[in-house]
């Protein structure tokens, strides 16, 4: 290792400690958004089965649901597979939840307890959960911020400019943005996001406009929006160069004190 | 879906472009390609059709019919001939449950003699399939073909008729593979007088197989209920082609058209044949979708100003029927296209073949309108985040994922994560101990770590706090009493009244609020925990961010760490007062690439004389360094001290 990288980092572990990567990266996120009015909102990792997929217009029984292998929860008291329970606690199941969008449905009902109509531009950042096996780059936790903007007019156009806005602010000026054809149930159109970053092409999320069936699980069918989900983990590991996801929650302070 | 490039050509008149401009073209029109593969004479492209379009993308027809979208050009209606229908033996459908089974068609086929055909064993290994009986590989190619599941029973070995029927309790089926499998009141099966034919949608039964033995057929396709399909082959554990395409949801008109391709492709390879009507039981017939819309409504949610003529050729290149009036758009899909339900729906048509890439971009504009409010818990979460870090600690997480705990996982990953973490504390002990064992590679004399996560007792979770230290030499630094000034500054920072309770010797203890104990102090050695959701209740949340400045170090690149152990060796000299940095110097100089750290750590004046204590880790990156290597090192740097005049303890 060269002389450079010892002194760089025996200065910084005298003087001070080091925040882990992803807690930086979520704090910077905001703060890209904040300036373009956007609030931070935050939700439950222990989720129910509406919010995490019915409100968000997956269907049951619905093929749509294999796209987001999920890590089910046993009801505490019985020991049951509450999968199986009946009917009037169906939707109460719970999950550990497999994307941050609960939350968009969360922060809208919250608000309309308050009375408090769109325009909503808000941000949830969060831990969420993938049942799949792990490897160098996937994790069963990992961390995802939503974004969702609601108005009267909101277009796929303000979206591309939003995420084009957000993927400068936090990579540099050079790098582009595109789209193409996807689906999630919660989005219509919905498309993947790519961007270019060093001269490749890399997948880093997913986004469409927001799904009238979902703006009417709230109420809010009148008006249109946005939302979008990136992988933090994801995002950091392109900036860095960071070969493993695992490393993120290896507790390992080779890791952490290097950010 | 695997597609054969050859098999796609058929569609079309027209020369398709290279494989992988094609691959491009339907990746940004309408689904990705995963792979492109060389496959004998033929090129195959892994489509991955996703499952709002897997309606009718499942099939060489249906991505046919997205490259004629994309490319504007004309597929070719690719259809055989149909044999005259003439008296065979009777045969009588019943349908018991109509909903779960909205369409059923069956015919008698009689005096088969088929033979394998080359092309349709090339066909089907082109797409990574084997080649069975010509006609189960018929059954195939047509599905594979026009994306329809279809299947055939041995005619000789049906008792009566055919009922399609809820499956009674503890009957049994023996499938195609030959296993047995219970089956229950829920899941649909087709069956004939005595037992079960096959399990609808999902799996054939061996009791008509047809096999090399065959003489006479029936022909079945048939529309069966999506969620149904879906439950039932959850349930069995069997996922087939058939039950993965029944379970997106298929149009029942899509079964005429398979039983006419699949009759006319037994037809093809055997004029003998004899073949009897249809029996077609059609109940749930549905009016066709209507979809209103307006060039407005389009454009505006695009962003984008696309003529109202360019919306109808686009909406002719996809077989769309739609009139126009004024802008105004009365859209009839075509019966295959069931994912065609909403005017969003035909906004993302239109987008997605007039291209993304067209559609602009509308920058958020900065400094207008109020501005957003403060969310107090991301506010408190990283205001503990910067007084941490301004007092030497570090941020880790860990897996929520335990060996133990309250709340279980259905299925877990594996034995050790099949409960939901309850508390910080114990990882993070794990932490202290993983963290210190590198403490000379780190350069720290005392590991200082906390994390901030969601744990879940056995109600509801909340947001954890837990700090950790240890001191590696362990001597004269009690962890107690750092953990209590951290502690004690913490509660005064934040403002909040807060009462401890702790032993006498302040060894330990709780952290109340209201009488309520919301935190465990020294519970494990050196480490505290407190509910972060708890602790900041009774404060009001803060009107600005201001205040709280988190820095990116300035690091663009990460660099690996060495998996290989590393090896600590000190050493002490007596050298001149000033010479700290000469000394420095010269051991990183001498001591080579294997050097990941040079540090002193201990000097003294004695007799006028300075003493200088440091502290080297080697540690390579490819290799497991020996003994004999380091002292070598070691001998280098003790020769190049003693000639500079300093002398080694």
């Amino acid at each position: 290792m060269t002389e450079h990288r010892l002194n760089n980092s025996e200065g910084q572990n005298r003087l001070t400690g080091h925040i882990h990567p992803l807690s930086t990266a979520i704090w910077n996120i905001h703060k890209i958004f904040f300036d373009v009015g956007y609030e931070v909102a935050l939700g439950p990792e222990l989720e129910d089965e509406w919010h995490n997929f019915e409100s968000l217009n997956f269907p049951k029984d619905h093929p749509a649901r294999d796209m987001q292998d999920t890590f089910w929860i046993k009801h505490p008291e019985s020991k049951h597979e509450i999968r199986n329970t009946k009917s009037e606690t169906e939707n109460k199941k719970k999950l550990l939840r497999t994307h941050t969008s609960p939350v968009q449905i969360r922060y809208m009902e919250e608000k309309l307890r308050e009375s408090i109509k769109p325009p909503y531009k808000v941000i949830v950042p969060g831990k969420v959960f993938r049942n799949e096996a792990t490897d160098a780059t996937h994790e069963a936790q990992f961390y995802q911020v939503e974004g969702l903007y609601v108005d009267t007019h909101v277009s796929l156009a303000d979206l591309k400019g939003t995420l084009s806005f957000f993927f400068r602010k936090f990579f540099g000026d050079d790098v582009e943005i595109r789209f193409r054809p996807s689906y999630f149930p919660f989005t219509e159109p919905s498309v993947e996001v790519d961007m270019k970053f060093g001269g490749k092409w890399l997948e880093m999320g997913g986004a469409g406009l927001v799904h009238p069936n979902v703006l009417k699980a709230v109420n809010l069918k009148e008006f249109t929006g946005f939302a979008f989900g990136v992988g933090i983990d994801r995002l950091l590991m392109v900036k860095y160069g960071i070969p493993d996801i695992r490393m993120f929650y290896s507790g390992d302070l080779r890791f952490v004190n290097q950010f | 879906m695997k597609i054969s490039y050859n098999w796609l050509q058929n569609y079309f008149d027209d020369k398709l472009p290279v494989p992988e401009k094609l691959a491009e073209l339907i990746t940004f029109s309408f689904a990705e390609v995963e792979g492109i593969e060389k496959r004998g004479e033929d090129i195959i492209l892994d489509v991955k059709v996703l499952p709002d379009r897997a309606c009718y993308a499942l099939s060489h027809r249906g991505v046919a019919y997205e490259a004629a979208a994309v490319l504007n050009i004309k597929k070719k209606e690719m259809r055989w001939p149909l044999p005259v229908v003439s008296q065979v033996a009777e045969l009588s459908v019943r349908v018991e449950a109509p909903d779960l089974c909205p369409r059923y068609m069956a015919r008698v086929i009689e005096n088969i003699n088929t033979k394998e055909q080359a092309w349709v064993t090339e066909h089907l290994e082109a797409v990574g399939q084997r080649s069975i009986h010509p006609v189960v590989d018929g059954a195939n190619v047509v599905m594979l073909d026009m994306g329809q599941p279809l299947h055939a029973f041995d005619r000789d070995m049906v008792d009566g008729e055919i009922t399609v029927r809820l499956a009674r309790p503890s009957e049994k089926i023996t499938t195609l593979d030959n296993k047995e499998v219970l089956l229950d009141e829920t899941m649909l099966v087709i069956s004939d007088d005595k037992s079960v034919l096959a399990v609808a949608g999902v799996k054939g039964g061996k009791k008509a197989e047809v096999t090399s033995r065959t003489k006479n057929l029936i022909l079945e396709s048939a529309n069966f209920n999506a969620e149904s399909v879906r439950r039932t082959s959850e349930k069995l554990g069997i996922k087939t082609d058939a039950s993965k395409r029944f379970e997106n949801g298929l149009s029942p008109e899509s079964a005429a058209r398979g039983m006419e391709d699949f009759t006319a492709y037994i037809f093809e390879m055997d004029k003998n044949i004899k073949v009897g009507e249809v029996a077609d039981v059609y109940s749930a017939k549905k009016d066709k979708t209507v979809i209103e819309t307006t060039g407005k409504f389009i454009n505006d949610k695009l962003g984008a100003n696309i003529a109202n003529d360019d919306i109808k050729d686009i909406l002719t290149r996809l077989s769309i029927e739609a009139e126009e009036e004024g802008g105004k758009f009365t859209i009839f899909p075509p019966y295959f296209r069931l994912d065609l339900r909403v005017e969003e729906d035909i906004v993302e048509e239109i987008g997605r073949i007039y291209g993304y890439s067209n559609v602009g971009a509308r920058e958020p504009r900065s400094g207008l309108g109020v501005k957003p409010a403060v969310n107090k818990k991301f506010y408190y979460e990283n205001f503990i985040r910067q007084f941490m870090v301004e007092r030497g600690f570090s941020e880790v997480m860990n897996s929520t994922f335990r060996a133990k705990g309250k709340r279980e996982i259905v299925k877990p990953l594996a034995k050790d994560k099949a409960f939901l973490r309850e508390e910080l504390s114990e990882r993070l002990e794990k932490c202290l101990d993983n963290n210190c064992s590198n403490a000379a590679l780190l350069g720290l004399d005392e590991v200082k770590i906390f994390e901030i996560g969601n744990v879940f007792p056995e109600e509801g979770e909340h947001t954890s706090f837990c700090v950790g230290i240890r001191n590696i030499n362990k001597k004269n630094i009690r962890s107690n009493d750092k953990i209590k000034a951290i502690r004690d500054d913490l509660i005064a920072a934040l403002g909040v009244s807060v009462k401890v309770v702790c032993t006498v010797d302040d060894s330990g203890g709780q952290i109340l609020n209201e009488n309520k104990m919301i935190g465990k102090i020294n519970n494990l050695d050196g480490i505290m925990e407190i509910d972060l959701d708890e602790l900041i209740l009774p404060i009001s949340a803060p009107n600005s961010y201001n205040g709280i400045i988190i820095d990116q170090k300035n690091i663009t690149h990460f660099k690996p760490y060495s998996v290989y152990p590393f090896v600590v060796r000190d050493i002490a000299l007596w050298a001149p007062a000033d010479s700290e940095k000469d000394i420095e110097e010269l051991l990183r100089k001498e001591a080579g690439h294997y050097a990941v750290s040079v540090r002193m750590f201990d000097s003294f004046v004695k007799d006028g004389r300075t003493s200088f204590a440091l502290r080297i880790v080697f540690q390579s990156k490819d290799k497991t360094l020996t003994d004999n290597e380091v002292n070598n090192i070691m001998e280098k740097i003790y020769k190049e001290v003693a000639s500079r005049g300093w002398e080694v303890r």
